[in-house]
């Protein structure tokens, strides 16, 4: 029986002006998790050593199986969305059903259709002819209509709408309503995780900041806003902080404990963004 | 792997249908100027174009690092494209064939020894060039195997010149080993064809995407 359906362990890449090491985390089965991080952070070199398109160390077990992205077997239930990388643009949507058909023993060319209907893509346009979002939205349908169990998405709102991207919101919440089915995706986007993901994992310069369930985060850490001599009455409570003139702010690691300490103090709920913010450029 | 074959072919949808335009050209142009060895020419050609140009859609779209996430090994993608590459070469073969032959029938008779010739011709180029470029386009990609691509069509063409110039003098084969000649050659291509699919999978399944 699967229990978890990522486990990453102490994976890495090295390259000439980058080293992505040590990244650790596990998505249990029927949870999303949130991949997020600055651009150059390594969230791409991440996603391709779990499908296994890059060699480097450490171990990846996808579905219960080790090297499962090498796997045609466990690769029949994993659905891909990689930004950048799709098939040529002198295809349209019906060719691509027509060749997955022949590739997915499980490809739903109905489920398929159902998904471009919804999101209003014409079949028998080329893919250069159609937009960004639109190509996106293609993306996605193929990744889903194989009826995976795993999805493993690279940007999957890249290019898309506020309208499309809530759409695939409620799409990627009905895929989870069957408790065997994951999602993996990395995002910029991180106000559609405070809405769906249930663990967020944060990649700064090549390693993993934190790997967390997103209500813990959310719940438990703060934004502490106030005078500097205020903040530094809170100590190792404060993770990192960014100092104005008269002004600064903190994110600190219990907004509870902090309150207590410090009873004047303003401390909010901070937003993922914040979290992100502070962790890349606060000071420590 | 069918699936593979067909993402290819209908990638070259477009490709093909000017192939076939050209074809049709070339042909009238064969058949008004009753020559055929200026048609038997076009089967050898196209075997060896069309063959890359599935590896050059490819690259162009990055489908490569997508294509590796869908429930194929790795072997599988060189294999359709081996697959595919057989096809192209017997399609040239026979159309190779099929144009000397119409144009000699309209010119008088036709000659099968160069019907047969021109099917060769087709068969022993397209493989050569297939072959050789193929490891190359899977270890640097199309782009950069280029250069790679000028070598297998120019330099046996410059050596027959230089041959040529040096006197051009064909050495003295006993009728029984000329008449084996382009079986042995085939035989020889098809040695190297099964190699370089070999050589081209190991380079692949080791390649980072």
């Amino acid at each position: 029986m699967i229990i978890n359906s990522i486990e990453a362990v102490n994976i890495g890449k090295k390259y000439q002006d980058f080293t992505l090491e040590n990244v650790s985390f596990t998505l249990p089965q029927g949870c999303i998790m949130g991949f997020i991080g600055q651009n150059g952070a390594g969230k791409t070199t991440v996603i391709k050593r779990l499908l296994g398109l890059t060699s480097g160390q450490g171990q990846v077990i996808l579905l219960g199986k080790e090297n499962g992205g090498q796997d045609p077997e466990i690769k029949q239930q994993i659905g891909v969305l990689m930004d950048g990388s799709f098939f040529s643009e002198l295809l349209r949507p019906r060719d691509i059903n027509s060749v997955l058909k022949h590739l997915y023993r499980r490809w739903d060319s109905n489920l398929y259709r159902q998904y471009l209907e919804q999101f209003e893509i014409p079949q028998n346009k080329l893919l250069s002819q159609l937009s960004k979002g639109m190509k996106a939205k293609v993306r996605l349908a193929a990744a889903m209509s194989s009826r995976p169990r795993l999805l493993i998405l690279d940007e999957p709102a890249s290019g898309l709408d506020p309208v499309a991207r809530n759409q695939l919101n409620d799409i990627f919440q009905q895929f989870i309503q069957d408790e065997k089915n994951s999602i993996f995706l990395s995002t910029h986007i991180t106000a559609d995780l405070e809405k769906i993901a249930d663990y967020v994992a944060f990649l700064h310069q090549g390693r993993l900041v934190f790997s967390e369930e997103k209500d813990f985060l959310l719940e438990q850490y703060g934004l502490a806003k106030g005078e500097p001599a205020q903040l530094d009455a809170l100590g190792d409570w404060v993770i990192s902080r960014k100092d104005g003139r008269y002004s600064a702010q903190a994110l600190v690691k219990d907004r509870e404990e902090a309150a207590r300490l410090c009873p004047g103090l303003a401390i909010d709920r901070p937003s993922l963004d914040d979290i992100m913010v502070f962790f890349a450029k606060g000071e420590r | 792997m069918w699936g593979l074959m067909l993402k290819d072919l209908l990638n070259m949808r477009k490709y093909l249908k000017t192939l076939g335009v050209i074809v049709g050209v070339m042909l009238v142009m064969g058949l008004c100027m009753g020559e055929a060895s200026f048609v038997a020419g076009i089967g050898a050609m196209l075997s060896a174009m069309v063959t890359i140009v599935g590896f050059s859609y490819d690259e162009n779209s990055h489908w490569d690092a997508y294509g590796m996430t869908l429930p194929i090994a790795r072997k599988q993608y060189i294999a359709a494209k081996y697959l595919l590459a057989l096809l192209f070469f017997a399609l040239s073969a026979l159309t190779g064939m099929g144009m000397t032959a119409a144009v000699q029938l309209v010119s008088g008779s036709i000659s099968w020894p160069d019907v047969l010739g021109a099917g060769l011709g087709s068969l022993l180029v397209g493989p050569l060039a297939f072959s050789i470029l193929s490891p190359c386009i899977c270890r640097f990609g199309v782009e950069r195997s280029r250069l790679a691509m000028m070598m297998v069509f120019l330099l046996p063409t410059g050596l027959i010149m230089l041959w040529a110039r040096q006197g051009g003098k064909v050495p003295s084969l006993s009728p029984d080993l000329l008449q084996a000649l382009p079986w042995l050659a085939l035989l020889a291509l098809l040695v190297l064809f099964v190699f370089s699919y070999f050589l081209s999978v190991k380079i692949y399944e080791k390649k980072d995407f």
